[in-house]
């Protein structure tokens, strides 16, 4: 297993994968992990926004789906948004339990994201204030915004996808991107002068 | 009017517009407007950047480091490995295990009582003194009154048959009765 994901394309071959999965065979799990392992943790990340739980939630959204392989219907849902509605679900539990609060922004915002070696020190300060304003709007909207602006964006979901996802209408998540956007304009803007458009401009 | 109208109707769905979301008889519509209204093209451009930008930046954030992964992995297997166990959260495990504590408390509390040889002051309700002198101050030589006899009908194939089935119950001597526990009159 690596941290590069590999490429496996098609429905049809993560269904054979799940197939060899449940007749036992490890390395089969072990490439279903490394196919989704990134996007999952980068869910789970983006959501919870603490990397000590977004372990912890990635951990249990595999365990959980690995043990309850053979409830997977692949005529109803595709393996990805299976997987996804499980973590989103996972991170609604951690969040319910932190009862994160929606205004305070402090002490979280460390920056996870490897920098390339070349960077130059301004650069790398630019891209930071960059992320950490990202980062300060996300936190600063309401779990069902942050979670429609995350599967959309960071993981590119159609709008019925993520309905599939966050188990509500089209319509309902065509909303919550709208509302997410008005958000993040206004969350970014009140950031002080700048914070949009270094974001925008970077 | 109809401007406005427009306007409204291209500000909520922009961001659909935007995100390539919309039939294509919204996004000729869209379009159209978005070409003749100012106002739509600004908040156009202004939603096409935004939306670029987290597409940008969003896949970017929380990206596993080196090794993270794999030590995950490791913990994952071992877990999957593992047979199906009850997992209790912390709320359930600090009122289980006060539950059980408590219960504990009770067995060691009871045991302890009854080796100790403490007996339980149970306090008995007074008898009702009515009671007490109805059966002291009846005349002894009262009878009770006899219950009448029970008519009983019973169906035969020539008709009915009453007769007196039941006899009188033999009710309690009560004139005999003496009670254990007379209550004790004031200043004795």
């Amino acid at each position: 297993m690596s941290d590069q994901q590999p490429i496996i394309n098609g429905m049809d071959e993560i269904n054979d994968l799940i197939q060899t999965c449940l007749t036992g065979d490890q390395t089969a799990y072990t490439a279903l992990y490394d196919q989704f392992a990134t996007g999952i943790y980068r869910l789970c990340y983006s959501l919870v926004l603490q990397r000590q739980d977004a372990e912890d939630v990635m951990q249990e959204t595999f365990v959980y789906a690995f043990k309850n392989l053979y409830r997977f219907d692949a005529n109803r849902a595709s393996f990805k948004t299976w997987l996804y509605t499980i973590a989103v679900s996972r991170c609604r539990n951690t969040y319910r339990r932190k009862r994160l609060p929606n205004i305070d922004f402090g002490q979280l915002f460390r920056l996870e994201i490897a920098a390339p070696r070349s960077e130059r020190p301004e650069a790398e300060l630019a891209r930071k204030a960059a992320e950490d304003a990202l980062r300060q709007a996300l936190y600063a909207l309401t779990p069902p915004l942050r979670e429609a602006v995350v599967l959309r964006y960071g993981h590119g979901l159609t709008y019925r996808e993520i309905a599939d996802v966050m188990g509500c209408p089209a319509k309902t998540a065509e909303s919550r991107i709208r509302l997410a956007h008005q958000h993040l304009k206004h969350i970014l803007q009140a950031h002080g002068q700048g914070l949009l458009e270094e974001l925008l401009s970077f | 009017m109809i401007k406005l109208l427009h306007i409204l109707y291209c500000k909520w769905h922009i961001t659909a517009y935007v995100n390539g979301e919309l039939s294509p008889i919204q996004r000729r519509r869209m379009a159209r407007y978005i070409e003749n209204y100012p106002e739509c093209y600004v908040e156009y451009r202004r939603q096409r950047d935004l939306s670029r930008e987290l597409a940008e930046r969003l896949p970017i954030l929380g990206a596993p480091q080196g090794g993270q992964l794999q030590r995950l992995w490791r913990l994952i297997e071992g877990d999957v490995a593992k047979p199906a166990t009850i997992i209790l959260s912390a709320s359930q495990m600090v009122v289980y295990s006060l539950s059980l504590t408590a219960l504990l408390w009770m067995v060691v509390l009871m045991t302890t009582l009854h080796n100790s040889g403490v007996t339980t002051l149970v306090i008995t309700p007074p008898t009702p003194d009515n009671a007490v002198l109805g059966v002291e101050t009846r005349d002894p030589n009262h009878t009770t009154p006899a219950i009448p006899p029970t008519f009983v009908a019973v169906a035969t194939s020539g008709g009915f048959e009453i007769s007196t089935a039941v006899s009188n119950a033999q009710l309690t001597d009560r004139d005999t009765y003496q009670n254990p526990y007379p209550t004790p009159k004031l200043g004795e």
